[in-house]
């Protein structure tokens, strides 16, 4: 496997990546490695296809009937839009957490099993096995142990989004894509997310959008810049923020627009 | 001139007239029906065969004739509405399947049971009987059904299929583990309503359902529903057993009353149902 400077491999290869809904094109000509067990930011303005980029990775982006997408994109050298792919089996290896908390409508229990049914783990005993040991990595288990059974839309926000991301590490995936997850969240929040997500980095690579340098600052190793479709600066955190090679990447970090 | 208080006032008072005006025609209407149909209220005329003047086949026969309906109604129109929302692209043909259940939506429904006697009733079962009525109703109802269906669908939050295809769910699986669970509700209020409408209903039912007085044993019999019987009583000649016109006059009025009552209950219920969704929804948010 191809290894970096830095001596990671890639976990995900893009390379001339064009991305269209109907007549509009929102990626160009995209090229980019992400870096296996490191968090990647995507940063950028408003509609800047950051979003859409991320949700290339395992193909969310299928549920829009008219986008379209040519170029290649590798998950461990598997082209994820070749005719073999089976989407199921890529939304296992590649979780997802979204902008809004969204547990479904049911126990905090069946949030967390529903995706292991899909697996095929049905045995009760192996399922709540799996389920402790997942509350237990986003610390949610001390919180929540006693009211497994109460409907996941009574906790609190910053719960929810933690529920979320255990229900998406139970599944065992590589990968975690992440869309805005600490938007919608309070500052405490968001910092228990944060921290969570530099614990997860050893065992799975992450990729997050946010719209928030800080926080893209704060946690990331790697960070890319998007700006109307193309990706127009990317590299290690510390050198995208100290000194940014494009005008327009230094305007935004400085504050100037976005 | 008038002030602006008085204003006010003014068209306070004319608003209170016309909302009272309203009322008072539901009041002295179901007053009507009650107060005169109360004299026949009996149990024995309620539950009392019908070959003997009472009313157990149109009671039997309703509640018969509704279970068929819903039988068919169901299946197909969730499984339109289904269709329609989840499934079918956006196109000139889904535009023409929506444009023609609207299009049915409107249509007279003597027109149905026009339609029901020329086709169940003549070709299909050979007579007009609880299935050729059902079927008939059926085709009244499915555009209403599909329409509420595909309502209760549409309602379910995007972030929660998105939770579910995140996960690895297939269409499938999230319909019926995320979508048509959390419809149900909808979907309730919508048979509720539609039940409102099947016992409502005569015109469709006047040719297809046949009238016989007996209980109906097989979907082949034919049977007669309460408004069906109402109908026969206000419009039949005063002959049979010595009753007279005012004797049927009350005697469908009784019946009248119960048919008011059954319906009251029913919005009860539908509200009932909605309200409790409705709660249901809003203290997970």
């Amino acid at each position: 496997m191809k290894k970096n400077e830095d001596g990671r491999k890639h976990k995900i290869s893009v390379r001339n990546l064009d991305f269209y809904y109907g007549k509009k094109q929102v990626l160009k000509n995209i090229s980019m490695d992400i870096r296996e067990n490191k968090i990647t930011a995507l940063m950028g303005p408003s509609g800047c296809g950051k979003s859409t980029f991320l949700r290339v990775m395992n193909r969310m982006n299928d549920l829009i009937p008219e986008a379209k997408a040519s170029g290649t994109v590798l998950l461990d050298h598997e082209d994820i839009y070749g005719n073999n792919t089976d989407v199921v089996k890529l939304r296992q290896r590649v979780g997802m957490v979204f902008q809004q908390p969204n547990p479904l409508p049911k126990s905090i229990f069946e949030n967390m099993a529903y995706g292991l049914k899909i697996k095929g783990i049905h045995d009760k005993g192996k399922q709540a096995e799996l389920i402790e040991k997942s509350l237990k990595k986003t610390s949610l288990w001390g919180e929540v142990k006693e009211e497994l059974h109460k409907s996941a839309l009574s906790l609190s926000g910053g719960q929810q989004q933690r529920l979320c991301i255990a229900r998406t590490i139970v599944m065992e995936p590589e990968m975690i894509l992440m869309d805005e997850p600490c938007s919608a969240l309070d500052p405490i929040s968001t910092t228990k997310i944060e921290e969570l997500m530099k614990e997860l980095v050893d065992d799975y690579t992450i990729v997050i959008v946010t719209h928030n340098m800080q926080q893209a600052h704060r946690i990331s190793d790697w960070t890319g810049f998007f700006y109307m479709g193309d990706l127009l600066e990317y590299g290690k955190t510390k050198e995208v923020f100290n000194e940014p090679k494009e005008k327009k990447t230094r305007e935004y970090i400085e504050g100037r627009w976005g | 001139m008038l002030t602006k208080n008085s204003q006010q006032n003014l068209v306070w008072s004319i608003l209170w007239i016309i909302t009272s005006l309203l009322m008072l025609v539901l009041i002295l209407l179901i007053g009507f029906v009650f107060v005169k149909g109360a004299p026949e209220m009996k149990l024995s005329f309620i539950f009392g065969a019908t070959t003997n003047g009472g009313l157990m086949t149109p009671i039997v026969g309703t509640l018969y004739l509704t279970i068929m309906t819903l039988i068919f109604l169901i299946p197909l129109s969730v499984g339109t509405a289904l269709y329609l929302s989840e499934y079918a692209k956006q196109n000139w043909f889904t535009e023409f399947i929506r444009y023609s259940l609207s299009s049915l939506a409107g249509i007279p429904s003597i027109i149905f049971g026009l339609f029901g006697v020329a086709l169940f009733v003549m070709i299909w079962f050979k007579k007009a009987s609880i299935i050729a009525g059902s079927f008939t109703l059926t085709c009244l109802a499915l555009p209403f059904m599909v329409a509420t269906t595909e309502e209760a669908i549409r309602s379910i939050p995007k972030a929660w299929r998105e939770a579910s295809y995140g996960l690895g769910a297939t269409k499938w699986y999230t319909i019926i583990h995320v979508v048509l669970p959390n419809a149900t509700p909808g979907i309730l209020t919508g048979v509720i309503m539609s039940i409102g409408r099947v016992i409502a209903e005569t015109a469709p039912l006047l040719a297809t359902a046949g009238f016989s007085a007996f209980l109906p044993v097989s979907p082949l019999d034919g049977t007669r529903t309460l408004a069906l019987h109402l109908f026969y009583l206000a419009t039949e000649a005063p002959t049979v057993g010595g009753l007279t016109r005012n004797d049927l006059l009350s005697q469908a009025m009784a019946v009248g009353t119960v048919l008011i009552l059954l319906i009251i209950l029913l919005n009860f219920l539908a509200r009932m149902i909605f309200n409790h969704f409705n709660q249901k929804v809003r203290g997970f948010r």
